[in-house]
């Protein structure tokens, strides 16, 4: 027998007839699609870790310039649908979440949704302030101090927003950087004591804003420390994409928020 | 009546402070990806491989369904906009479509990748295929796929184009993308043991959306041959144009020696 019988020659044969055997895939418990803002660096890993097994935590990237100011966080509106309509668009998510703390409160929670629901129709939409308000109602905490990375126009912003939605802002500080990629630099450990330095005793929670520090690494700390409960941006919006998807896991490591609720 | 609030300025200034900064989380490298719509396996395992000290950043570009030749090629156009998504100064970028990738073809895809970001190493991932079995010395090589035949005879001619010798290449004909994420590794691994033959010296499945790699292992154990898988050649490539040389268990003969 020469070799060569038994190589296929072009045309190549068909495939067998093989019956395909589907299970429920990974992702069986829910699945999460993130629209990020595209020089985003600290969100993506900070879900990727912490979702339980089960749960599919998927990303696509919006258009938006690297400095944040309040006009580009408001031009990348149209981006988010365009953004939200590239994830697992045949499969129906169970969340679809803008996730950025800032951009959420300036273009509005409602029209975030809108253009999460223009992209991914079928998804239950939430934005990262939604989720932090969310959070922060579960906690009991009306009384909050605010710690962020933005310039103080942004602050300002974010403090009217959250107010006219019943929270009480006793103060929001800034390390008014503008680049996010200098957010993404910050050590937790400035964090820990930039968020104990702008608590008060008349404070319910601590709020540390911003989708880019990695403050979900210094929560429990920062609880341990402060005596209050302490909801950071990541931390709240996976929290709140989870319950929304019905996964109702209670987990450690990311303060009370996670334990208790 | 319900107003618009008014925007109120009654908060302090923020002090001046001068935070600390280092060097971030990713102080290894920073490695980009541009996932199918429909991808829901390659963003799991590029992140349970790659050590967290190294950055994976993803971004999407749409395929539309049946995954066809001419579906797969039009996704090129997307490659460039979908790369400039991606945060500055990535080290490597790499479009995670196997047919996708040569329905385009490896330059193309290369440069419309690199387009936005040049100081990055661009990659497909076909390419990663064709490196990670040149390095372990396959040449006669069987080939299980997802895919419709004129996506396989498509790939087929790709890789006979490359210097392997393909003695078989069957496909599953799935017709979506996501029915190719929801094949169980079971399956794979009899489709593997099952298309492999004497002559054969390795076993490629064919797929970004195939959960390959929780198996790569098994097969190479069953059928005492390396075994490549999409992913798996992907995210060992990318690593290495990154630098990062670990060496790992559990991921087959690629990871361990190469």
């Amino acid at each position: 027998m020469a070799p060569d019988d038994a190589r296929p020659i072009k045309p190549w044969p068909a495939s067998k007839q093989r019956a395909p055997k589907f299970d429920e895939g990974r992702h069986h418990r829910a699945s999460i699609g993130f629209v990020l803002l595209a020089m985003e660096q600290t969100v993506e890993s900070d879900m990727m870790r912490h979702a339980p097994d089960g749960v599919g935590v998927h990303f696509a990237r919006a258009p938006m310039a690297n400095r944040v100011s309040v006009e580009t966080l408001a031009a990348m509106e149209s981006g988010i649908g365009y953004a939200a309509g590239r994830i697992l668009p045949d499969k129906a998510l169970d969340v679809a979440c803008y996730a950025c703390t800032s951009g959420s409160v300036v273009i509005g929670e409602d029209n975030v949704f809108a253009q999460l629901n223009r992209g991914a129709p079928g998804a239950k939409p939430t934005s990262l302030i939604t989720g932090v308000m969310r959070a922060l109602e579960a906690l009991g905490a009306r009384r909050i101090v605010v710690a962020t990375p933005y310039l103080d126009e942004v602050n300002v912003i974010e403090a009217n927003y959250m107010e006219a939605k019943g929270f009480d802002i006793l103060d929001i500080q800034g390390l008014k950087i503008a680049d996010d990629a200098d957010m993404v630099r910050v050590t937790p450990d400035y964090l820990l004591n930039y968020g104990a330095e702008v608590d008060q005793p008349e404070a319910d929670a601590i709020f540390i804003s911003c989708g880019a520090l990695r403050s979900v690494e210094i929560i429990d700390a920062l609880e341990e420390r402060t005596g209050k409960p302490v909801v950071t941006s990541n931390q709240a919006m996976l929290w709140d994409c989870l319950r929304l998807a019905g996964v109702n896991d209670r987990m450690d490591g990311l303060g009370r928020l996670f334990r208790e609720f | 009546m319900a107003a618009v609030p008014e925007t109120v300025h009654r908060w302090a200034p923020s002090k001046p402070r001068s935070a600390r900064l280092d060097k971030g989380r990713h102080t290894r490298g920073r490695l980009g990806f541009v996932l199918l719509n429909s991808e829901e396996t390659a963003d799991d395992d590029i992140r349970n491989i790659v050590p967290d000290d190294v950055g994976v950043f993803y971004t999407r570009v749409p395929l539309a369904d049946p995954v066809t030749v001419a579906n797969l090629a039009a996704v090129g156009d997307d490659l460039a906009t979908a790369s400039a998504l991606l945060p500055p100064e990535m080290d490597a970028i790499a479009y995670v479509c196997t047919s996708g990738s040569i329905a385009f073809g490896e330059g193309p895809v290369a440069e419309a990748l690199a387009e936005p970001q040049p100081q990055a190493k661009t990659t497909s991932l076909v390419s990663c295929v064709v490196e990670a079995m040149h390095v372990l010395g396959m040449k006669r090589i069987v080939v299980g796929t997802p895919y419709l035949d004129e996506v396989n005879h498509m790939e087929a001619d790709f890789l006979v184009g490359h210097g392997f010798d393909v003695l078989d290449i069957q496909g599953l004909e799935l017709m979506t993308g996501r029915e190719m994420c929801y094949v169980t590794p079971e399956q794979i691994v009899e489709f593997a043991v099952e298309i492999d033959r004497p002559d054969a010296d390795g076993i490629f499945m064919s797929c970004s959306a195939l959960r390959t790699v929780e198996v790569v292992e098994e097969i190479e154990q069953r059928t005492g041959k390396p075994v490549v898988g999409s992913n798996h050649a992907l995210i060992w490539r990318m690593m290495r144009l990154a630098g990062i040389e670990d060496r790992m268990e559990g991921l087959g003969r690629l990871y361990r020696e190469h």
